[in-house]
């Protein structure tokens, strides 16, 4: 197992290297950048905020277009040196890029993330600092939602299969896949918050306030929950041993709960993987909506802001946070699951 | 099985649903009504119903009245004031703070020479206890309060405004908002690297006194002494911090706040400075900015009773104030604001915006009243001119603009030569920043200019940052902007158009324009001076390197058991002055 | 004894009630058939589809007709689903929207199932180094999260339908590929593909001729699957104003609207709310109906 283990952390590796390196040239490619400023900065000032983002990069310069080299060029005279030797131009725009894709690298690896463009005294890191518990505290609560409801629902229907149980619980399952939370939300707090002021509307500071965004954040999941609960369970209803256990006397209850519910797990357990996944992506929509400050708002508003060293952490940061926990997931499968054997 | 021919040979059977007596259908629709009558009732019933009761719910809950949109009194607890602060403050450095949201939270954290009245915003001594004016209105002298002092216990000495003015002026500052202090003597060539700093007009004779000249009488100088960049910043936490000087755990601040927690893009929280000169007279112990830029998640939370004022950068949307005038909690006053759109003059610009008589046309052919009144519908004035009414009341005569004639300007169009028949106008290219507001105005213009003139507009909408590059480096045909005035004086606005100001999109150049406002400032008579201004917006109008739309409103909500807080054209509210009235 | 009575009948396939030899595909449609809630969602789904292509003629109200002082108003006789804010007809809109959104969710569809069923025909036949280079490919696009990147990539590279179907195509076919190259290699060593290799047809006629013709049935399936997912998913991006453009609605714009002024007009809201929640309902229900029909498992 701990070969398995091992074997799997290597394997973040270039996954990891992929995704960043996707994203890093998504950023290069993107027009604009961090000093399209209301009124013209000094180009003195412009150039040296450049150098400190590795926006520009002197050797390359020096090699590859050295006109650039002069001081106290504004962007129209850049712009024609530019266009005058488009060639040279694009291999130091080149040049440059390397540079600070080694930078970056070397920055990430250390887990620095770099200043973010947009709020130019705060560095990535702390908004990553203080937005990942926030949307990791969402996820959890959305978690806790999609399990109590998604197996209390499979596990009714499963054992009255075929009943009007079954039916409405698969029926309600179905329709949690598919009212889309930017649907639901909104409607929840028109009824709870707004109507009858039971529940704040909006924000992050006490109890009170995760209970409509997890619950419309993690009622997707537990439909898909309730689906698998079932579906395992009615698989492992039929198998001999539960006919054995049945057979030796055991209550229901106890054969439910004790043997069936085993079986329903598994599929659930393999599911989380996904699940963490898509909780992830769905905190996107539901953190605008309800203004809570995690890192899905910090994305959108970056990607939206421009902010590009904040958004391409959140990718990745995001990643490492996947694929870790889909290995977690898949060692609690293989613990669990006696079927599986992990080399 | 039973077995029966066929003319190709047996062939076995199912039985047949049909029994004797049984009427005989076949085929899908004859299963579909043989199928047996009774079926398990509960089948699907169950979610439908609760569907159903969920929808009689909702019904039922569509309407919600009562006299107030919040609650009728205060749902919180504890003298901490809920506002909502707008879009993340890019910096609340107050010499480099340009947008509002800063603004709002730097002006409450630092305090300049003079303070606003909440009620007049005229100057009240802040810093300064008292000043003396030359008779040229060129030169003042400042006397500091000794009591004024940096939360740190630190006193604010002439020295520190000395200092922090000439930061501002700094070009490695890169201030915004540095053209105000151009008018300090020495301050526009100090900025332009042509002058040293000694020279700047602004001298700490010692540190309760400071000395200031100015290159030209400016009347509304001390007016400007309330505002961002005029106030002192802390030499030695600069010094130490760097950027990171407006951190909770570095800043320091002389102003009735200090701050105190910041939740990026989240909330902003200061607390009551001990140290203030005036902390006696502050009766709110912290206010908490909710930052946001969602109008409609404020309008939530206000409603749900989680603020006390939805703020002055969010705007109810247009669709609520309908519905909101009526309401107790609902405010509407005048504001010193203009929106207008920029027309492109440069030299790459579209050949048909280059013709005055096509602009015109433009400016013609809008129904600014059933704008102001259906788009916006929050009591905007439909704007005729670049500078408000406001000014109106003070005896500025604006001259009369445009009118509303399509007719006019389908004349004005045939006699550049376009419309029908005419020379292809192409399509007009409308730029606008994201927004809910001005994508419903640029819609509008679209349908009214195709209505009218037959002119096809293509919309373009990008995020704030991007819009305004491209507005500054001239990528644009049009380009909505809107501009609050900094100051009392219509010079605020007309001084926009100068051929030299950066504010200057348009690149649009008119010597007299420029020699009218120039020659404007030299007047201190309000009266002479206003004069001057509406011949300069004359030719303004008459040329028409913009388009004016409408004058902004000041709707807010508000509630009730706010005290302290008083309307006015700026639309700010110190909160040193403002107090709560909980429900106790 | 009679000789008739020892002649063995002749097994004929007829139309009517009689035992045939049944196909795949027979067994699979009467078994669809019998499932009465997957035959109601594909008639509620026709019925949108109707709803929303043929309704805009029948309806009297332009799809951009403002009528601004008229402003947002409730359902009511001559605007059955109420205006929006701009006095447009909700009820015209909704059908516009529909029409973009099952525009979207079919193109991005294709889009996927071209893109999936390529790949995973072509990793699955060849096999070997190409199927396990071709699959770590895939498995490290997995994990790559692609709401991320196309939120990205439509910010920055501006918002046009083209980029919106291939981003959207993009996110989804991973799973098709994986599936249909399960059912390749399952298939490839079976006698009519060693026919049709014998008889000289080359690689890409065996394998999209021959091969995934006979994986259809997965196919399907998961193309019906992926349509309600992928419309999801364009709603999400509309919501968050990356998708649809205005003035061209989709039902994800016109829910963004709506959940902003619910406040006031839950109508606004609710109304393409339903029908989005319907038509994807509608397809789930029918996905697990062609699922459950053509599921081997359930002919034991």
């Amino acid at each position: 197992m701990s070969r398995y283990i091992l074997r799997r952390l290597l394997g973040l590796v270039p996954t990891l290297l992929v995704i960043f390196t996707l994203s890093f040239l998504l950023m290069r490619a993107a027009p604009g950048g961090p000093f399209d400023a209301e009124k013209p900065v000094p180009a003195e000032v412009k150039r040296n905020l450049e150098l400190q983002y590795h926006l520009r990069e002197p050797w390359c310069e020096a090699r590859f277009l050295p006109a650039l080299r002069e001081p106290g060029l504004s962007t129209a005279a850049e712009r024609a040196i530019r266009s005058e030797a488009p060639w040279s131009s694009r291999v130091e725009k080149l040049c440059t890029g390397a540079f600070q894709y080694g930078w970056m690298l070397s920055n990430y690896v250390r887990g620095d993330f770099g200043p973010s463009y947009k709020y130019k005294d705060r560095s990535v890191n702390e908004f990553i600092a203080s937005g990942l518990p926030v949307t990791m505290q969402l996820g959890l609560i959305a978690m806790c939602f999609a399990l109590l409801i998604g197996l209390g629902a499979g596990l009714v229907a499963a054992t009255k299969q075929n009943l009007w149980q079954d039916h409405a619980s698969m029926g309600a399952a179905l329709l949690g896949i598919s009212v889309p939370n930017f649907v639901l939300g909104p409607v929840l707090i028109f009824v709870f918050s707004l109507t009858l002021a039971w529940l704040p509307p909006a924000r992050w500071d006490g109890w009170r306030y995760m209970l409509i965004p997890g619950f419309t954040l993690g009622i997707a999941y537990a439909a898909y929950v309730a689906r698998l609960t079932r579906g395992g369970m009615l698989e492992v209803v039929r198998q001999d041993f539960i006919r054995t256990a049945r057979a030796k006397g055991l209550s229901e209850r106890l054969v439910i709960l004790r043997h069936a519910v085993r079986g329903g797990l598994l599929p659930v357990v393999s599911y989380l993987g996904p699940a963490l996944a898509g909780l992830f992506t769905g905190s996107i929509v539901i953190e605008r909506i309800f203004n809570i400050p995690g890192v899905g708002r910090y994305f959108v508003d970056a990607a939206l802001n421009r902010d590009i060293t904040l958004a391409m952490a959140v990718v990745v940061v995001d990643a490492v946070f996947l694929l870790v926990a889909n290995l977690v997931v898949d060692v609690i499968l293989g613990l669990l699951d006696p079927r599986v054997r992990y080399e | 099985m039973a077995l029966t021919k066929t003319h190709t040979g047996w062939n076995a059977r199912l039985p047949s649903r049909r029994r004797e007596g049984e009427r005989p259908t076949s085929g899908w629709w004859g299963r579909f009504l043989a199928r047996p009558a009774v079926h398990d009732p509960g089948k699907l019933a169950l979610p439908l119903r609760i569907l159903l009761a969920a929808c009689v719910v909702l019904v039922m809950a569509c309407t919600r009245g009562g006299e107030t949109f919040g609650p009728p009194k205060r749902a919180r607890t504890g003298n901490t004031f809920y506002v909502g602060g707008g879009a993340e403050p890019e910096s609340i450095d107050p010499g480099k703070t340009y947008d509002a949201p800063g603004f709002m939270v730097s002006r409450n954290l630092f305090e300049g020479l003079m303070r606003p009245d909440p009620v007049t915003l005229a100057p009240l001594p802040g810093v300064a206890s008292s000043y003396e004016e030359s008779d040229d209105g060129k030169r003042f002298v400042f006397h500091l309060r000794p009591d004024a002092r940096w939360s740190d216990g630190a006193p604010v000495t002439a020295h520190d405004f000395e200092w922090s003015w000439k930061r501002v002026l700094d070009p490695a500052t890169a201030a915004q908002y540095a053209g105000l202090l151009w008018d300090l003597k020495n301050g526009k060539a100090y900025a332009e690297g042509r002058a040293p700093a000694d020279a700047v007009g602004v001298r700490a004779k010692d540190d309760r006194t400071l000395l200031v000249e100015l290159e030209r009488a400016v009347p509304w100088f001390v007016d400007l002494l309330t505002f961002g960049p005029f106030q002192p910043v802390p030499r030695h936490a600069i010094e130490r911090h760097g950027m990171a000087w407006t951190r909770p755990e570095n800043i320091v601040t002389n102003g009735p706040f200090h701050l105190d927690k910041w939740v990026i893009s989240y909330q902003i929280e200061i607390a009551k400075s001990p140290t203030y000169w005036g902390a006696d007279e502050v009766k709110l112990d912290r206010v908490v900015f909710v930052v946001s830029d969602d109008n409609h998640a404020m309008m939530r939370l206000f409603r749900a009773g989680e603020l006390d004022w939805i703020g002055p950068d969010v705007r109810p949307p247009q669709e609520y104030l309908e519905h909101l005038a009526s309401k107790k909690d609902f405010r509407s006053d005048r504001d010193l604001a203009t929106y207008f759109y920029l027309i492109n003059l440069r030299a790459d610009a579209p050949e048909p915006l280059r013709d005055k008589r096509v602009r015109k046309a433009l400016d013609m052919s809008i129904d600014k009243e059933a704008m102001a009144r259906f788009v916006m519908k929050g009591g905007e004035r439909p704007a005729r001119t670049l500078v408000p009414d406001l000014f109106v009341e003070q005896g500025y005569a604006p001259p009369p603009g445009n009118p509303y004639d399509p007719e006019e300007a389908r004349r004005l169009l045939r006699e550049a030569g376009y419309g029908p028949g005419g020379k292809p106008f192409g399509t007009l290219e409308v730029l606008y920043n994201t927004h809910d507001a001005h994508r419903q105005v640029a819609e509008a213009l679209q349908a009214m200019w195709k209505r009218e003139l037959g002119i096809d507009v293509q919309l373009v909408n990008q995020e704030w940052k991007v819009f305004m590059n491209n507005r500054l480096e001239g990528y644009f045909q049009l380009a909505r902007a809107g501009w609050t005035g900094d100051f009392q004086d219509p010079y605020s606005f007309l001084s926009m158009f100068l051929s030299d100001s950066e504010q200057n999109e348009t690149r649009w150049v008119n010597e007299e324009y420029d020699a009218l406002v120039r020659e404007a400032l030299e007047h201190r008579d309000r009266a002479e001076r206003y004069a001057l201004y509406a011949k300069a917006e004359a030719i303004l109008l008459e040329e028409l390197p913009m388009i004016p739309l409408y004058y902004y409103a000041q709707n807010t909500l508000l509630g009730s058991w706010v005290k302290g807080w008083h309307p006015n054209s700026q639309d700010i509210h110190p909160f040193r002055d403002v107090w709560l009235e909980n429900e106790e | 004894m009679n000789r008739d009575a020892l002649e063995l009948p002749l097994f004929e396939a007829e139309e009517d009630e009689e035992v045939a030899g049944t196909s795949l595909w027979q067994d699979a449609w009467k078994r669809l058939r019998k499932n009465r809630m997957a035959v109601a969602s594909a008639a509620i789904l026709a019925l949108v589809v109707l709803f929303c292509v043929a309704g805009p003629w029948v309806v009297a109200h332009g799809f951009d007709e403002q009528d601004l002082a008229y402003g947002a108003r409730g359902a009511s006789w001559s605007h059955w689903f109420g205006t929006d804010l701009h006095g447009r007809d909700l009820l015209v809109r909704t059908m516009h929207g529909g029409r973009i959104s099952l525009l979207v969710g079919l193109c991005a569809t294709a889009v996927s199932l071209t893109l999936g069923v390529a790949y995973g025909a072509v990793s699955g036949y060849f096999g070997g180094r190409l199927d396990t280079a071709m699959m770590r490919v895939v498995d490290v696009l997995y994990t790559i999260p692609f709401m991320f990147v196309v939120i990205l990539f439509l910010v920055l590279f501006g918002r046009s339908l083209v980029l919106l179907f291939v981003a959207l195509g993009a996110v989804s076919w991973l799973t098709m590929a994986r599936i249909v190259r399960g059912q390749v290699m399952s298939l490839k060593q079976s006698e009519f593909v060693e026919a049709a290799r014998a008889s000289g047809v080359r690689h890409a006629g065996i394998i999209f001729r021959h091969l995934v013709p006979n994986a259809l049935g997965p196919i399907i399936v998961y193309t019906t699957l992926t349509i309600p997912r992928v419309m999801l998913e364009e709603a999400f991006l509309s919501y968050l104003g990356l998708g649809v453009q205005p003035p061209m609605a989709s039902w994800g714009l016109l829910v963004s609207d709506g959940a902003n002024a619910m406040t006031f007009f839950p109508h606004l809201l609710l109304f393409p709310g339903a029908m989005l929640t319907v038509t994807l309902f509608s397809l789930n229900f029918l996905g697990d109906g062609l699922r459950d029909a053509l599921d081997p498992r359930m002919r034991t």
